[in-house]
């Protein structure tokens, strides 16, 4: 019905799906093990986007949340030994319980002080990683989280991870055009309106920090199941912020936008840092750019010059 | 009458706190430790009311801060290193720091003035480039700012001894912290400030170049984070990863303190500092969550800080 | 509208298809599946450059490097990639028939970075042979990722986790620490030293982490043994990064003690020297560091008043006045300008295993145990003296109690004041009796026995 625009994304889409799926048949197993991760990691700034591109509500705590999440997993298969299921019960129980609790603390606040609220709360969890010795073993982490039998091999873990990340998108694809999401959009416009209009935002913020933790949770059990291993620094702000940093760099509001970013920031910290001693010089230097030439973000910029490509040529409405 | 209450309240809090740190520690402990919060605290202040400085007028959070902070500090190891000569040092370290800021003003913030979220993607990704070419430059041994050798050692006092450099930065602060007051209060450029924080339309429909004013600012408080950055590297040690450190003690003072307010800097400054101090000697185990549990806390309770308005 | 169905039916349609392959992992999971394997080079452009081999020749040996080179404690971690690299400017880089090839990569000391860093390092670049890494926990990380992994030989020169080589050892069969060393032995020295010395009683100033809980433990665990006096609420402890430690400079000043044990990094220990100083307890109180806190990389910029005279013990000193160790400082003072700190002197140790393995064996390296089995046999002069092995695949090296002094070129370093002969990581004790104890915590620091005798030294 759009014309251009809709078979332009069905064709990307096609063709990424694709490679995504043959990737292990046509890369090694190191590069098949990079892309995993940027999976993984991008899934973790699509949590962030919808709270930040949505909402309009920055967090810089959010690996606070998917921490837990892996803390609980590494926590069951390292020290108490259980079963798979219960691995990932008591991480998802661990990563929504914490959600829940920062959700309870930031309904009231929003902008500069959202950011800040978060911040301190990602660095709680931070500080107790480190100081629940006999839960989180310190700085020294958990090593030796096994993945199940059927996943134990590097390939078939990449499709599994394809697979989840596949449906969180598209879950978080229907949320974003929901009704919910529509009122999330409201938030970030102007809450005052929204709150004459009868909206208790208090509450739908509450909400929208629930379904962010719960795929920012996901990420994190696919990512403690990925590095068999958890410590404190997956917690520290530093991994919050890279993902709102690869959330601003893909383009916020895009959700396509952070997995993007996200390939390039792995891309760089993983593959480029291998011959190129200076790369975070590199990272923060297309930071910049990217600002000053896309400040929509990649994506964003992209798809805003295709469609005013399109409405010069007469192919389309502007707007969507 | 509500007023006096809260006074009376918080008085009677204080009162207690005071109580059961003495039968903690001795009186002289008592008061060493204070001056060793405040003097941290200060070097905070001078930091963070850059950063609230810029906020409050520009709705910028510069979180290039700690970037500035750290590359004023070596600046000044070099400055010493070449003439020894410490004023010198603090001076070039800040003027150094201002052009830089002038710079980041005009080029890199001034096309995406308002945008918040482009904005924490510069400022952060500019932080990473002055960290890392610090590292290439100067490499990342730990080093200290070298100090006067009239500033070193402890000022004895009886049996009272404390380092003379603590308390020349503690006056440091007070100076430059009285300045900022004056010129706040009782200049023409502050009162163009304050209004510019109100409302900037009608600023600028004074006929007055706001934009000019916005850069004055945003160059001065870049001024202050290099001045930081010599002062405080004469004890607080200055190595990589310290941009980001130092910037999140001082975001903490600025959240406090509330966003924009200059008083609410000073007292952000202080109580982060005697926190830090007395937490580290009270309650070690708890160290990791002195500096953001209490920033949570407030800030459920009084949303915009203690002495901040609507943002 | 219908865009939208479009799409969401296609993903739907590949996500079963997804499901179904995963469903039927290619043959049964058993062994090496046959399934896709490394197949082409990756399309990335990022194929490693596999040194053309010249006809005939033995396959090159492959080493991966990894330090943190970006981060707080880059500095260090350069200086462990210039002691590896300056042995190698200096050594042929073909021994018996292998022509040696190494990749240095940076971990920025991180563990999950380590972990990603260390398989590229494996499955692309062909390591048979990892170096690494600085941080005890990173290194703890990355041993047991390389565990399970019989063909690649774990060298570990400087991260010092106590267990790796000691109740933990059995976990990880394919590590040899050359050139290294574990937390508590030079430490425990330090303590032997101190009751020497008269000090009856001693407060502690430690980092709060794995590190420093292992070299305050050795101290006290020592001290206290041979008879000396450590009371557990003067043990101070600082979280990792703390940025000003004047409030526990202040504590320690009011303390009635003979002697303070410290051990801090990074910024830390600046921060922790000048406020000693400044505070007036440099002339006041003894200090007593534990190695790191006066290595040659945390002091050599700090003004020398601040640590000239001040004591620790240590397996490195670069001011040993024999003749390995001032060649080798020489070599390093001209490559890089500086007084090599212990970092240096590790990463070159373990290259220098690394070749004589190679020697002994004639070049075959494919059976790790081998190389294992060798390493311990040497005796071999390093730049920390005689260095031999302990049946744990853990050094034994003369231990020096160390001063600081300053230089005729008005730089700083450490020289011996007195030598302990062969210490292993279990010294005074024998390994039977040391291994009861659990690894030394925040909560066990040896036997803190306040008034109870000890046991005749």
């Amino acid at each position: 019905m759009k014309g251009p625009t809709g078979w332009v994304k069905l064709g990307l889409l096609v063709a990424s799906l694709a490679v995504g799926v043959a990737l292990p048949y046509l890369v090694d197993q190191f590069l098949v093990g990079i892309v995993t991760l940027a999976l993984i990691t991008g899934l973790f700034a699509m949590s962030i986007d919808l709270l930040a591109g949505y909402g309009g509500l920055v967090t810089l705590g959010q690996a606070g949340i998917s921490a837990a999440a892996s803390y609980g997993v590494a926590y069951m298969s390292v020290k108490a030994g259980a079963g798979h299921l219960a691995q990932v019960g008591v991480g998802l129980l661990a990563g929504l319980i914490v959600s829940a609790v920062f959700a309870v603390m930031i309904m009231r606040s929003s902008g500069v002080y959202f950011m800040m609220i978060t911040l301190a709360q990602g660095m709680i969890i931070w500080g107790l990683s480190i100081r629940l010795t006999r839960i989180t073993g310190a700085e020294n982490g958990l090593p030796g989280v096994d993945r199940p039998e059927f996943l134990s091999l590097y390939w078939q873990y990449y499709w599994f991870v394809l697979a989840v990340v596949l449906i969180c998108s598209a879950m978080l694809y229907v949320i974003v055009r929901s009704p919910f999401g529509l009122a999330l959009e409201g938030l970030r416009e102007s809450e005052s309106r929204l709150l004459v209009l009868g909206y208790n935002t208090s509450l739908q913020k509450f909400y929208a920090f629930m379904v962010s933790g719960f795929f920012a949770t996901v990420a994190g059990i696919l990512l403690v199941y990925l590095n068999q291993f958890i410590s404190p620094s997956s917690a520290h702000l530093t991994a919050s912020a890279l993902g709102v940093l690869q959330t601003i760099l893909g383009g916020v509001g895009t959700l396509v936008g952070p997995m993007i970013g996200s390939f390039i920031v792995v891309y760089l910290r993983n593959v480029v840092s291998q011959d190129f001693e200076r790369w975070p010089t590199l990272m923060g230097l297309l930071f910049i750019v990217v600002v000053l030439f896309a400040r929509r973000g990649l994506v964003g910029e992209l798809s805003e010059r295709w469609r005013a490509w399109l409405t010069r040529r007469g192919l389309a409405v502007p707007l969507r | 009458m509500k007023r006096s209450w809260w006074i009376a309240g918080w008085s009677a809090v204080l009162a207690v706190t005071v109580w059961w740190i003495l039968q903690q520690m001795s009186l002289r402990s008592f008061w060493t430790q204070v001056l060793n919060g405040l003097s941290f605290g200060a070097v905070l202040f001078f930091l963070a009311s850059g950063f609230t400085l810029i906020f409050g007028l520009m709705r910028i959070s510069n979180l290039a801060h700690g970037g500035f902070y750290l590359v004023g500090a070596y600046i000044g190891i070099t400055v010493m290193g070449l003439t020894g000569n410490f004023p010198l040092a603090v001076l070039l370290g800040g003027v150094a720091i201002a052009l830089l800021g002038l710079f980041t003003e005009r080029v890199l913030l001034r096309p995406i003035r308002g945008m918040e979220k482009p904005e924490v993607l510069l400022t952060i990704g500019l932080t990473f480039v002055l960290g890392d070419l610090s590292l290439a430059i100067w490499g990342g041994d730990p080093t200290p700012v070298p100090i006067p050798e009239a500033l070193k050692g402890p000022l004895q006092i009886g049996n009272f001894a404390y380092p003379r450099y603590r308390l020349f930065v503690l006056i440091c602060a007070v100076v430059v912290g009285a300045i900022l007051f004056f010129v706040d209060r009782r200049t023409r450029i502050g009162a163009l400030v304050r209004a510019g924080v109100d409302d900037q339309e009608m600023v600028a429909g004074l006929g007055i170049n706001i934009k000019a004013v916005f850069t004055g600012v945003f160059v001065f408080g870049a001024f202050l984070a290099g001045f930081a950055g010599v002062i405080g590297g004469g004890f607080l040690t200055v190595l990589p990863g310290q941009d980001f450190e130092i910037l999140l003690f001082a975001l903490v003072v600025v959240i406090i303190g509330g966003l924009g307010s200059l008083p609410g800097a000073v007292l952000g400054a202080s109580l982060v500092g005697l926190i830090d101090a007395f937490a580290k000697a009270l309650v070690p185990e708890l160290a990791f969550f002195t500096l953001f549990a209490p920033m949570a806390l407030i800030l459920v309770v009084r949303p915009h800080g203690l002495m901040g308005r609507e943002a | 509208m219908r865009t939208r169905w479009r799409s969401l039916a296609a993903s739907t349609a590949l996500l079963a298809l997804i499901a179904a392959a995963c469903g039927t992992p290619g043959g049964g999971t058993t062994t090496t599946t046959a399934a896709p394997t490394q197949t082409t080079a990756a399309p990335g452009g990022e194929t490693t450059t596999t040194q053309a081999p010249t006809t005939g020749e033995l396959e090159p040996l492959r080493i991966g490097v990894l330090q943190p080179l970006t981060g707080a404690i880059a500095a260090s971690g350069n200086d462990a990639k210039d002691g590896w690299e300056l042995y190698w400017q200096n050594h042929p880089t073909e021994i018996a028939g292998r022509k040696i090839e190494w990749r240095v990569e940076d971990t920025g000391g991180d563990p999950d970075t380590a972990l990603q860093k260390v398989d590229e390092l494996v499955q692309n670049f062909g390591a048979e042979i990892i170096v690494g890494e600085l941080l005890a926990n990173v290194t703890l990380a990355l041993a047991d990722r390389l565990a399970d992994n019989p063909d690649v030989l774990f060298v570990v020169p400087i991260g010092s986790a106590d267990d790796m080589t000691q109740r933990r050892r059995d976990e990880f069969p394919n590590m040899i620490r050359a050139g290294g060393w574990t937390s508590s032995q030079t430490s425990h020295v330090l303590g032997d030293w101190a009751y020497e010395q008269g000090y009856r009683k001693v407060a502690t100033m430690c980092t709060d982490y794995a590190f420093g809980h292992e070299m305050c433990g050795g101290f006290v665990h020592v001290f206290t043994y041979r008879g000396g006096e450590v009371d557990p609420s003067q043990q101070l402890w600082n979280p990792l990064g703390t940025q000003d430690m004047s409030t526990y400079v202040t504590q320690l000043a009011d303390m009635d003690v003979d002697a303070v044990f410290a051990l801090q990094v990074g910024g830390s220990v600046g921060d922790f020297l000048t406020n000693w100083h400044d505070f007036g307890l440099k002339d006041r109180i003894p200090l007593l560091g534990g190695e790191v806190l006066l290595d040659n990389s945390n002091i050599r910029n700090l003004p020398p008043e601040v640590v000239e005279g001040l004591i620790s013990s240590g397996h490195w000193t670069e001011g040993r006045d024999e003749p390995t160790v001032t060649e080798f400082v020489e070599l390093v003072d001209a490559a890089t300008g500086k007084i090599p700190s212990y970092y240096v002197a590790a990463t070159w140790t373990a290259a220098q295993y690394i070749q004589a393995a190679l020697e002994a064996l004639d070049g075959d390296t494919s059976d790790k145990q081998k190389m294992i089995e060798a390493m311990q046999g040497f005796e071999l002069e390093t730049p920390f003296g005689i260095s031999r092995m302990d049946s744990y695949g853990n050094p034994i090296y003369d231990i020096a109690i160390r001063r600081v002094e300053v230089r005729d070129d008005g730089r700083v370093w450490n020289v011996p004041v007195e030598i302990y002969e062969n210490v292993d990581q279990f010294w005074p004790f024998t390994p039977e009796e040391y291994l009861q104890q659990p690894v030394y915590s925040r909560e066990f620091q040896g036997n803190l026995s306040v008034g109870e005798p000890a046991a005749g030294g």
